[in-house]
């Protein structure tokens, strides 16, 4: 009679203890008297604010944030589910033929974090990988709506005179869902190439002009694959045997999976990396809607941008807002908007620092300054008068100009249109790519591999750490003249061919041919002794 | 018996006379069971032959690469070697039945092999993250992106998941195992129309069940984003699982019970409580676990109604609420590797506590009535022999003290007692009758409400079925009239 009682007690006990290891942090994080608000939206800018809501959590306060896509921000926010979204962009753009209406509920876009799209790709010529691809406008524009097709297309090699390009079928790579990062792409390609980003669209079945849109249009039989989430699409490309792929993406994804990302041609003529500093360079370019009565004030107009003239100005650079509510209304309080103003002045600031690291770019002066003055409509803020040079944001110095656009490095020359390309690697893949010394007649330094004829010697492999050249190998020196060539033809990647052709028929039969000698005498020598038995 | 009795006749019956010439040739009886050498040497020489060969194959002769047309092509030359080595001494339907038995176990060993690498795999690539203590205690809401792994855990997610799991359960059992019940015991038309919405309900897609929920609740009710809209999300995904696979093994009983039950005497309602539900209480334990494992996996309906929070939170009303398989969502879809290490390492945590429930709940439903008897016939054994010593103590203690112990007890008894007893006699001649009486009356009233509520039902849908029909009828007639 007595064990169900003790068991009894015991569970009582044991639930008490859990309770009790529960409850015991958690009542302490609600010790400062900021109450948790929570958001959703962009999952571009979402590494950014995971890193900066735990960094407000010392402060007490509780930041709730679910990446969940842009749109979904968005839809959220006009419900009045969530306090705050994020987005890449505004409301009232006509994504394929949809109107996203403005909520009721006012509302406010403040700038976030800055980045530019970054374009990665797997591509390989001769067994090794290329990390120093260069592209210009023209040509992204047109990969990317299925006009070049081919890596060794004659477009592509203009853009890389340093490249044994390999004769392989371009596989694009998109978001099927509605993203951020497409959108930022396609208003660059809408702004730049609008004719040709148009045609693609009309033949997606979308109308013309196409604009911006972050469902990105695909044409079956082109050849696109689309996945969900930048993981979806990093990680497709990042497959080893998907050779051929490119991508667009987050900088921070290319660097963590370690794949290489393309340089892309600007108006002063120079192939540059979304780095931080270049995509703060080229945010310099940025103008912002400073009408206070239109209800896209502080929205970007990026035309600035797309054309910066400065060489080290990245062209795809653009940043992404957050949208705030300025009405007391839904679910959202006063007690709230101070939680939500502190985070705001946090990431305004001090939060910046922490941009470069996480593969974004820190905001410029211009975007915190209209910032901070956003945050004041936000109900219940503690109005705080920033210094802004007191603001911590690495991205300016004490006499208030932009400091990482001016201490940006300048781009190599090597990097300039029509120069022999640089070797060095991009993204997260840092080994070099040695130049096939195609056209590069003046380098000098870098054309390990390079055919010195006339002269009779070939330092193959010398200063190069990869050792994979194109052109190492023997060489043949015919004995009268002293001339010598590469015995070594250039290695050619092609692609399995899918037709059944001779070769293939020839191929099988050898393989039947092998199992049927293995196979076929036992088989019959065993056939023909039992029948033997038998009769 | 009869059996046993029996058998001895059939044998006399069957005796071979013994003048009979032995047969010239003896056939050997086709074993159907059992491990020959001969068996094991021929599937290991196939296994051994086919790699060689496909090695040859792979590298020297066809353009094939990679580890799965290598493994496919080695399948494909295991079992043609396989079966010639059956048949050089084997007849062919022996050899027919080995390639089959062959091919029935590769896919057997196929299903297993794909739960082991999900399993394995999840685990090798949380790795990193399982070893830190601080992953099981901690949450997330001092460690962000850039904080190494022994920063963070998943303690939120599990709290969460429990706690939902809970939430979901305590609505789901009552609700579905009711549900069930009606299925069967109240056989109508109503119930062959809920029957075909439980049936439509199983295949209805997770996010359906979240957006429900999101527009009904969240959106028009104004419930906040929370661990118990998540529960109701959930709840909706597994109620259709539960009520179908309790509905099952409620048919499943054996009708001769209950028809012994009830000619017992026993209302309807007794019969279920007394005769159903324990009979089917194993097979009641799985179907919860079952709706359990769909409810606990569940990512989309909990994507759209729960929120997403790094923090600690076990108030399932108010605030946004994580669970397990919501934070490896978003953990995977973090470009930082330590982000990744996490979310696999979760996804490891979530199978472990799976797992840890079903052991629970097998535990519990696995109690059949035998187990149950042998169990108490094992305890009663046990207490026989431990407590034998123990009673002739205690008796041999009785047997000192208790003379007096019995005297001082009557002396009280009797100055006490019959005060006592005459008060107790009065009470129950007051209370008592009325008692019973309304007793018994709530017995036959719940009978008698259950058969009536059930007699409603049934003639309410058999009238509006009639209806429907004479409604259909006429409008047909008139069809005809105007033809």
């Amino acid at each position: 009679m007595k064990h169900p009682r003790i068991r009894k007690n015991l569970v009582l006990l044991l639930v008490a203890a859990v309770a009790a290891m529960i409850v015991g942090p958690s009542s302490a994080a609600f010790a400062a008297d900021y109450v948790p608000i929570s958001g959703a939206g962009s999952s571009w800018s979402s590494n950014a604010i995971d890193q900066w809501r735990r960094n407000v959590q010392q402060y007490g306060m509780r930041v709730n944030y679910a990446s969940t896509g842009s749109s979904d921000g968005r839809n959220q926010f006009k419900a009045g589910t969530v306090d705050f979204a994020s987005s890449e962009i505004p409301y009232g753009i006509k994504d394929g033929n949809v109107v996203d209406n403005p909520p009721s509920r006012g509302y406010a876009y403040m700038p976030l974090v800055a980045g530019g799209t970054a374009f990665m790709y797997n591509l390989s010529s001769g067994g090794k990988a290329i990390t120093n691809l260069r592209l210009s406008g023209t040509v992204l524009t047109k990969i990317f709506t299925g006009v070049i097709t081919s890596w060794d297309d004659a477009a592509i090699k203009a853009d890389n005179p340093g490249l044994s390009l390999p004769k392989r079928k371009i596989v694009p790579v998109v978001r099927s869902d509605g993203s951020g990062s497409t959108a930022q792409f396609t208003t660059w390609m809408a702004n730049q190439y609008g004719s040709l980003w148009n045609a693609y669209c009309v033949k997606a079945g979308r109308s013309s002009p196409c604009g911006i849109t972050s469902n990105y249009p695909t044409v079956s039989g082109k050849g696109f694959i689309a996945q969900p989430n930048s993981q979806g699409v990093s990680g497709y490309v990042a497959q080893k045997a998907n050779v051929g792929t490119i991508t667009y993406v987050e900088y921070s994804y290319a660097l963590k999976t370690g794949y290489p990302v393309a340089k892309i041609l600007n108006k002063a003529g120079y192939y540059v990396e979304p780095t931080a500093s270049n995509v703060a360079v080229g945010l310099l370019g940025a103008k912002i809607n400073t009408d206070k009565s239109s209800s896209a004030y502080l929205t970007q107009i990026l035309t600035g941008v797309f054309n910066n003239k400065d060489p080290r100005a990245y062209p795809l650079s653009s940043y992404s807002y957050l949208i705030v509510p300025t009405k007391v209304e839904s679910n959202f309080t006063e007690a709230k908007g101070k939680t939500l103003g502190g985070f705001a002045y946090y990431f305004l600031c001090e939060g910046q620092q922490q941009a470069e690291v996480l593969g974004y770019s820190p905001l410029p002066i211009n975007l915190v300054k209209a910032g901070l003055e956003q945050v004041r409509r936000i109900p219940g803020v503690e109005g705080k008068s920033i210094d802004i040079t007191k603001c911590n944001n690495p991205t300016f110095s004490k006499d208030g100009t932009n400091t990482l656009a001016k201490k940006a490095p300048q781009p190599p020359a090597c990097d300039k249109q029509g120069a022999p390309q640089c070797t060095t690697g991009t993204g997260g893949s840092k080994s070099d790519t040695p130049s096939n010394g195609g056209g590069a007649t003046d380098e000098g330094t870098t054309d390990d591999g390079t055919i010195d004829d006339g002269s009779g010697v070939t330092d193959g492999g010398t200063g190069e750490t990869g050792g994979g050249s194109t052109t190492d190998g023997p060489v043949y020196c015919e004995a009268d003249t002293g001339v010598c060539a590469n015995v070594v033809a250039l290695p050619v990647e092609v692609e399995s061919e899918a037709s059944w052709g001779m070769q293939q028929t020839f191929m099988a039969a050898a393989v039947l041919l092998v199992i049927g000698l293995v196979v076929i005498p036992p088989v019959l020598g065993q056939f023909l002794a039992r029948r033997k038995k038998q009769s | 018996m009869a059996d046993t009795m029996l058998l001895p006749v059939v044998e006399h019956a069957t005796v071979l006379r013994e003048d009979f010439p032995p047969l010239e040739t003896k056939r050997e009886e086709r074993r159907v069971s059992g491990v020959r050498i001969s068996d094991v040497l021929s599937a290991v020489g196939a296994a051994v032959g086919s790699l060689c060969l496909t090695t040859v194959i792979v590298t020297q002769l066809a353009p094939i690469s990679g580890p799965i047309a290598f493994a496919a092509i080695a399948y494909i030359i295991f079992m043609v070697l396989y079966a010639m080595l059956v048949y050089l001494d084997e007849s062919r339907p022996v050899v027919v039945d080995r390639v089959i038995l062959v091919g029935v176990h590769t896919l057997a060993l196929t299903v297993f092999a794909t739960l082991g690498f999900v399993v394995i795999f999840s685990i090798v690539r949380g790795a990193e993250a399982l070893p830190f203590l601080n992953f099981y205690t901690e949450d997330m809401s001092l460690a962000g992106p850039l904080d190494p792994l022994s920063d963070g855990g998943v303690v939120h997610a599990i709290v969460g998941t429990l706690i939902q799991i809970t939430i979901a359960l305590a609505i789901t059992i009552p609700l579905g195992l009711t549900t069930a019940l009606f299925l069967n015991e109240v056989p109508s038309a109503f119930s062959r129309f809920v029957r075909t919405i439980v049936e439509a309900m199983t295949a209805l897609p997770s996010i359906v069940a979240g957006l429900f929920i999101y527009a009904s609740f969240i959106l028009l009710f104004g419930l906040e984003k929370s661990g118990f809209a998540a529960s109701l999300a959930i709840s909706v995904m597994m109620l259709p699982i539960m009520i179908r696979s309790a509905d099952v093994v409620l048919r499943l009983v054996p009708m001769t019970l209950k028809e012994a039950s009830i000619g017992l005497g026993a209302g309807q309602w007794q019969t279920v409580w007394r005769v159903i539900l324990p009979t089917s209480r194993s097979g009641l334990v799985t179907a919860i676990i079952l709706a359990t494992a769909r409810g606990i996996g569940e990512t989309s309906p909990v994507l759209l109604t729960s929120g997403f929070t790094a923090s600690l939170n076990v108030d399932p009303l108010h605030g946004p609420m994580v669970s397990l398989p919501l934070a490896i969502f978003q953990f995977v879809k973090s470009p930082e590797p330590t982000m990744i290490a996490r979310g696999f390492g979760t996804a490891a945590v979530l199978m472990f506590i799976v797992l840890a429930l079903f052991v629970v709940a097998r535990i519990i439903g696995g109690q059949t009535i035998e187990v149950k008897e042998r169990r108490a016939e094992g305890r009663r054994v046990f207490w026989a022999t431990v407590s034998a010593p123990a009673v002739r103590a205690t008796t041999a203690v009785v047997r000192v003290v208790g003379p007096q112990v019995t005297r001082a007890a009557t002396a009280t008894g009797r100055v006490v007692g019959p005060p006592l007893a005459r008060a107790a006699a009065a009470t129950g001649r007051v209370v008592g009758p009325p008692l019973s009486r309304a007793a018994s009356t709530v017995r036959t009233t719940g009978d008698s409400l259950f058969a009536t509520a059930a007699q409603a039902m049934r003639t309410f849908f058999s009238t509006v079925v009639t209806k429907v029909r004479a409604l259909v009828t006429r409008i047909t007639a008139k069809k005809d009239d105007s033809k």
